[in-house]
């Protein structure tokens, strides 16, 4: 399966309901779609595949998780 | 279910106390009192800074900042909101209600005039989602811990009984070995100074004291609360606290030092935790005196302070007395950082206060005082 859905995988089983029409330069941070628990679990998620731990305050994370295609080129710039 | 954003009313208060029943505790007096405490009669309490998530007449959501006062080398004192009380009902979460509650405070908080925001409480998912809504994370605390062996055992015990075992045996020994937290301390700490002992145990503030004795104090211009004697009148009367005092008492009534120790109330399991928050003297050896006190009055099975912006000869004394860092485990990996954000235009450049660095955490003299953590 490809990152990207495999991405869009894990943020529906983190609690998210995507709207209808969610596409690539959809909202993820803004709209407040990836709200409390469920960017937790994302963040775990990006780890596991990125196969380290994220230092939060070294990324800009509203900007840069803010789209499902800006999250896809986040993990693929840290993919071992 | 859609979900309004809406300032607080008065009229709301008896809801956002049931709400809050998932975050502060059970008793709704005991919420009652803190809410009053916290947002009607600080200091520098003015209209209460609060967003409420409503749906269908039902409050379900709440976010608040209450005012603080904070000062810095080359900048005059400066009122802050204070980010905390962030509650969402489970079945309204990840719907974007926890981004508008924070966004309607930024709002609120701009208009009012507020430069910068801070949050020093927030736990690992409020972390996350601030960190989302814009703030900027300064740096952990450093928290650090020291833990009485024979209760760490049984500690133990318990909780390999209550995994494995019987959850009833392991309340049994739970309510078996439990004390009151500053027992101990309250027995063996003297009341009034005696021969050679300038130390005494106070359940009661001192705030003009204390104020005074910080006043006369070197400053180095870092980032800090202000402690005046409001400050102190009114911070140790959280109603969800119990507070202990240690003050080293100058011939005459004055103090060479302090020492602020509080224990959260209604812990009804695990070790009895005990903070240290707050901790001063005029010299290394006032300071060290006050901490090899508390150990060996208080006997504290678990007692924990912060280490960040600590001067290291206090650092040494503190690892000299078996404080070990805390685990991000133990802590919540998240949990327990410094965080701040802008709100609009004020006084301060852009990410400085006075002639300090805001996001550089050399720069913040901080305390657990200063965090209703602590």
């Amino acid at each position: 399966m490809a990152l990207r859905e495999e991405l869009i995988d894990a943020i529906e089983e983190s609690g998210v309901e995507l709207p209808s029409g969610f596409g690539d330069e959809s909202s993820l941070i803004r709209s407040g779609l990836l709200d409390s628990t469920a960017l937790l679990k994302l963040v775990l998620w990006v780890e596991g595949r990125i196969g380290s731990e994220l230092d939060l305050a070294a990324f800009d994370l509203p900007e840069e998780w803010e789209t499902l295609g800006k999250l896809v080129s986040f993990i693929e710039r840290r993919r071992p | 279910m859609t979900v309004e954003i809406i300032p607080y009313r008065p009229e709301l208060t008896p809801e956002l106390l049931q709400l809050q029943t998932n975050l502060w505790g059970a008793d709704i007096g005991l919420n009652a009192a803190y809410f009053k405490w916290k947002y009607l009669e600080s200091p520098y309490a003015g209209e209460p800074l609060i967003h409420l998530a409503r749906s269908e007449g039902r409050i379900v959501g709440m976010r608040g900042m209450f005012t603080t006062l904070w000062e810095a080398g080359g900048g005059g004192p400066q009122l802050l909101p204070y980010a905390d009380d962030l509650v969402v009902e489970p079945e309204f979460r990840n719907r974007g209600v926890v981004r508008r509650l924070m966004e309607a405070n930024f709002e609120e908080g701009a208009a009012r005039g507020f430069p910068f925001c801070l949050s020093l409480s927030a736990g690992q998912v409020t972390y996350l989602s601030s960190l989302a809504a814009g703030w900027r994370t300064v740096g952990d605390f450093q928290p650090v811990g020291n833990f009485r062996a024979l209760p760490l055992q049984v500690e133990r015990a318990r909780v390999f009984l209550d995994q494995h075992v019987s959850h009833r045996a392991a309340l049994l020994l739970g309510r078996a070995v439990k004390r009151p937290a500053f027992a101990r301390l309250d027995r063996a700490a003297p009341a009034s100074p005696g021969p050679g002992s300038p130390i005494v145990l106070g359940h009661e503030t001192r705030p003009e004291a204390m104020a005074d004795l910080v006043a006369r104090l070197p400053w180095d211009g870092r980032i800090r609360h202000v402690r005046d004697a409001a400050y102190f009148g009114w911070r140790f009367r959280n109603p969800l606290r119990q507070y202990r005092f240690l003050f080293w008492v100058e011939t005459g009534g004055g103090l060479r030092g302090y020492l602020v120790l509080h224990h959260r109330l209604g812990e009804s399991s695990g070790l009895q935790r005990v903070n240290l928050v707050d901790w001063e003297g005029t010299d290394d050896q006032v300071r060290a005196g006050l901490l090899d006190a508390v150990l060996r009055w208080g006997r504290i099975p678990r007692l924990e302070t912060w280490t960040a912006g600590v001067p290291e000869s206090a650092r040494a004394h503190l690892r000299d007395l078996g404080f070990e860092r805390l685990s991000p485990q133990s802590q919540g990996r998240w949990g327990h950082h410094l965080l701040v954000r802008r709100l609009g235009h004020g006084p301060m450049t852009p990410w400085g206060f006075g002639n300090r660095d805001l996001l550089n955490m050399e720069d913040w003299d901080l305390r657990m005082l200063y965090s209703m953590a602590g």
